[in-house]
């Protein structure tokens, strides 16, 4: 009897030994030496994995889409509150595979209802109290929720509050944000050092504990008693009464705007490539409307001179010609979009097929397009190519917000979510109100303070923003999704990206790991006058020899390979071995599923 | 026999054991940590560097742009004032102070180490800030001022950008104060500014908080 029960124990130990011999640890899904993931139930990809692995315990625990969304979107503003928060607001596409219905709920901020243009024409900085848009974040995403989630607010809300309560181990790019901004963040030193300082001396460093107090108190509160906590009562008055402190303008009255009037839905903006439908975002968004028009000319390009893939990928060839597409349509964005509720914007010859072939008519093969050095205008003329006609403005000369956040989900059934939300700069104008723990964004920076812009700040309006989460779809089906943080390099960043999935057959994370380059409009801001700037990533420094040859002023930007200056996007592709979610390597970016 | 049965059972009991622990066990790799050739967290007490900022005129700058807020929470840690005259008890900040605006025989604190976002924000870039650099060695040199300069942003402000300006501010010091906690991720991981302290026979020590250099400041500037 001893024996057996010994030759027991010793095959238990044995078959222990042997299991635990190959040492597969449980998955770390913190681990950001793999990014991307292949799931057939679903996935979540976003900027940080805590914030990923928030959105997939919702889609395991039976939670749809847009559950999942809202509760990534919550935990974004805790373990990236450089970028996001309930101080400011976002974008979001999503697309029913069912009803094969897209929607695009806009709950960006907007201007005070005293913010009129005379107020900004002196003593106006970037990231002052002035600067403070209306926080439309809280009324968009408890809205989604309502409408289009299954779970309650308590469940949804409930992980963020865990993670700012318990704490989050700081990422790379975190530490490097708040240390970049740690003189954003002495602003309110009383609400900030606490947090993001160690001893009152230095800012918190990788590996270091983000633990947020009263953020998690905060987002209770919310989970508790909803929008109106945040936008009407003694909580509202106290996050009122710090702007009005700091030197802005919101009010109670717009706070209660904000809750009765959004989020404002409406259909995606809709285009089309070579077969693929595109799902974008319309006003007061620009990006989306870029794409479209940036696509538009590439399959003119197609159709003339054959196809884009027969170009060698990030050749000094094929980056000329996206270069010019890019530098194209920023100048029309530059010139005709803005909040397209208050100015008129001529989004039917923008998104016009016929308009980007005309436009493309500035390309010169192996040459670059000087653009307004070579007596051209930066812009086009899509009024022509409309039927309804309206004002011409001058240029839009919008801020250029380095920060934002970007992520997407798709669930069990296929239905796909993206958002990008944003505070504006990184830690937005770096004001938290007292007790709160969240910092108020500087979103009217994207709005121009010259009067007679098309992007001119008015009391109501929404500020022009590249942000533009995209869903694509093949043959009716969902085929990726995608969106970036990065300010002007946004746009940019999604077409490079679309265009290595689409042309370059590259799988998800291929594509979004692959080195990109940025051409903006000919401006006053070019380095070069004779030569066109073009910013490239260290990765692509093997070109610049031929790019300068084609008439390009090169720019390495970053002391790295690669630079989250050129953005950071996460995406999902749908293929034939599942869903596989990509996340960029240039933030902390990972993708989960299951 | 039953007594063999069992001695063999147990021992094939320790080996799957010793297997388990065996293969558990991380093979060890190279690290950076041995890299690092200066003391950390060691005390300056007791050195030649005491009181050599005692009554002096204190300047606090960058040259790089970078953590210079850092450096402000430090010395206001150490009972230091900002004041906007650098008068007894307190010190003076300028992130793009000139050597030939620092009163003769003053102290002055050097944040070294380049940010883009600084270098932009300020409206400078590094060309400008080497220049400044070498303006700060040369008063050194000449015994106009003393530096004593601070590294605080670890690995984010080392690399081309960086390293230039950190030589030539650190080789003209009177004491290094470096950032790094001897894992491997601080200002001198690969033994960079150790280098340059033993070339140059400057005092330097690594404090793996900045609150570690509190005490260092102190009595450096006789407080």
């Amino acid at each position: 009897m001893k024996r057996t029960i010994l030759l027991a124990l010793t095959l238990v130990f044995l078959l222990t030994s042997v299991s635990m011999a190959g040492c597969t640890p449980a998955t770390d899904y913190t681990d950001l030496s793999v990014r991307d993931f292949v799931g057939k139930n679903g996935i979540v990809t976003a900027a940080n994995p805590y914030a990923a692995k928030v959105g997939l315990d919702i889609l395991q625990q039976g939670g749809n889409a847009f559950d999942a969304a809202v509760a990534v979107s919550f935990a974004m503003g805790v373990v990236e509150p450089d970028a996001t928060g309930i101080g400011g607001g976002g974008l979001m596409i999503a697309y029913n595979v069912n009803s094969k219905q897209s929607m695009f709920y806009n709950f960006r901020e907007f201007a005070p209802a005293n913010a009129t243009i005379d107020k900004y024409q002196s003593d106006y900085s970037a990231q002052s109290g002035k600067a403070i848009a209306v926080p439309t974040q809280v009324a968009g995403l408890l809205t989604i929720l309502e409408e289009q989630g299954t779970m309650s607010r308590q469940e949804i809300i409930a992980p963020s509050v865990s993670l700012a309560r318990d704490g989050v181990v700081v990422t790379p790019e975190l530490a490097k944000v708040i240390l970049d901004n740690f003189t954003v963040l002495q602003k309110s030193r009383e609400e900030t050092m606490p947090v993001f300082c160690i001893d009152g001396i230095e800012p918190l460093a990788e590996g270091d504990t983000l633990v947020q107090t009263d953020l998690a108190d905060v987002l209770q509160n919310i989970a508790d008693y909803g929008k109106e906590y945040f936008y009407t009562g003694e909580f509202a008055q106290k996050v009122v009464d710090a702007i009005q402190q700091a030197g802005g303008y919101v009010t109670m009255d717009d706070m209660k705007y904000a809750l009765d009037n959004y989020p404002v839905k409406s259909a995606a903006l809709t285009g089309s490539y070579n077969g693929y439908d595109i799902l974008t975002v319309g006003s007061p968004s620009t990006g989306g409307t870029m794409l479209i028009e940036m696509l538009n000319m590439l399959e003119s390009y197609a159709q003339t001179n054959g196809k884009i893939s027969d170009l060698q990928h990030n050749s000094a060839e094929y980056i000329n010609l996206i270069a010019t597409v890019m530098q194209l349509a920023y100048g029309d964005k530059e010139k005709y979009m803005a909040d397209a509720t208050q100015v008129d914007v001529p989004l039917q010859g923008l998104t016009d097929k016929q308009y980007a072939s005309d436009r493309m008519e500035k390309y010169t093969a192996g040459q670059a397009y000087l653009g307004t050095a070579s007596g051209d205008t930066a812009y086009g003329d899509p009024w022509k190519y409309q039927t309804e006609q309206g004002s011409v403005y001058s240029d839009g000369e919008s801020g250029d917000h380095y920060s934002t956040t970007s992520f997407s989900i798709i669930d069990k059934e296929g239905n796909i979510v993206t958002f990008t939300q944003t505070i504006n700069s990184f830690f937005g104008t770096g004001y938290v109100p007292e007790g709160t723990g969240f910092f108020l964004n500087n979103e009217i920076n994207d709005f121009s303070t010259q009067p007679d812009s098309i992007n001119a700040v008015a009391p109501y309006k929404q500020p022009a923003s590249y942000m533009m989460p995209t869903v694509v779809l093949k043959d009716n089906k969902p085929y990726a999704t995608l969106g970036s943080p990065g300010g002007s390099r946004i746009p940019s960043a999604v077409l490079q990206v679309l265009l290595n999935l689409i042309e370059f057959d590259m799988d998800i994370q291929s594509a979004i790991s692959a080195p990109r380059v940025y051409c903006f409009t000919t401006d006053d801001g070019d380095v070069s006058a004779t030569a066109k700037d073009i910013y490239i990533e260290n990765a692509l420094k093997e070109m610049e020899n031929s790019l300068v040859a084609m008439n390009y002023n090169v720019l390495l930007y970053g002391d790295k390979q690669y630079d989250s200056y050129f953005g950071g996007v996460q995406g999902i592709k749908v293929t034939d071995n599942g869903y596989h979610g990509g996340a960029d390597p240039r933030r902390d970016g990972k993708a989960l599923g299951y | 026999m039953k007594k063999l049965l069992t001695t063999l059972l147990a021992v094939v009991m320790v080996l799957a054991l010793t297997l388990t622990v065996v293969a558990c066990t991380p093979a060890e790799t190279p690290d950076d940590t041995d890299k690092n050739n200066l003391p950390i967290d060691e005390s300056i007490a007791e050195t030649a560097l005491k009181d050599i900022g005692k009554g002096k005129k204190l300047y606090l700058t960058t040259i790089g742009q970078s953590d210079i807020d850092v450096a402000r929470n430090l010395l206001t840690a150490c009972g230091l004032t900002e004041t906007t005259t650098g008068a007894q008890g307190g010190f003076e900040t300028n992130a793009l102070l000139e050597a030939s605006a620092v009163e003769d025989g003053a102290v002055v604190f050097v944040v070294v180490g380049a940010s883009t976002k600084g270098l932009g924000g300020a409206g400078t870039d590094i060309n400008k800030e080497t220049s400044r650099a070498n303006a700060f060695a040369t008063a050194a040199g000449e015994g106009k001022l003393t530096i004593i300069s601070l590294h605080l942003g670890k690995q984010a402000r080392r690399g081309d950008l960086s390293d230039g300006i950190i030589e030539i501010v650190e080789k003209a010091s009177a004491v290094m104060l470096i950032s790094d906690d001897g894992e491997g991720e601080g200002g001198n991981y690969d033994g960079f500014m150790g280098n340059i302290a033993a070339e140059n026979e400057i005092p330097a020590y690594c404090y793996s908080k900045a609150t570690g250099m509190v005490a260092p400041i102190k009595y450096l500037l006789g407080l």
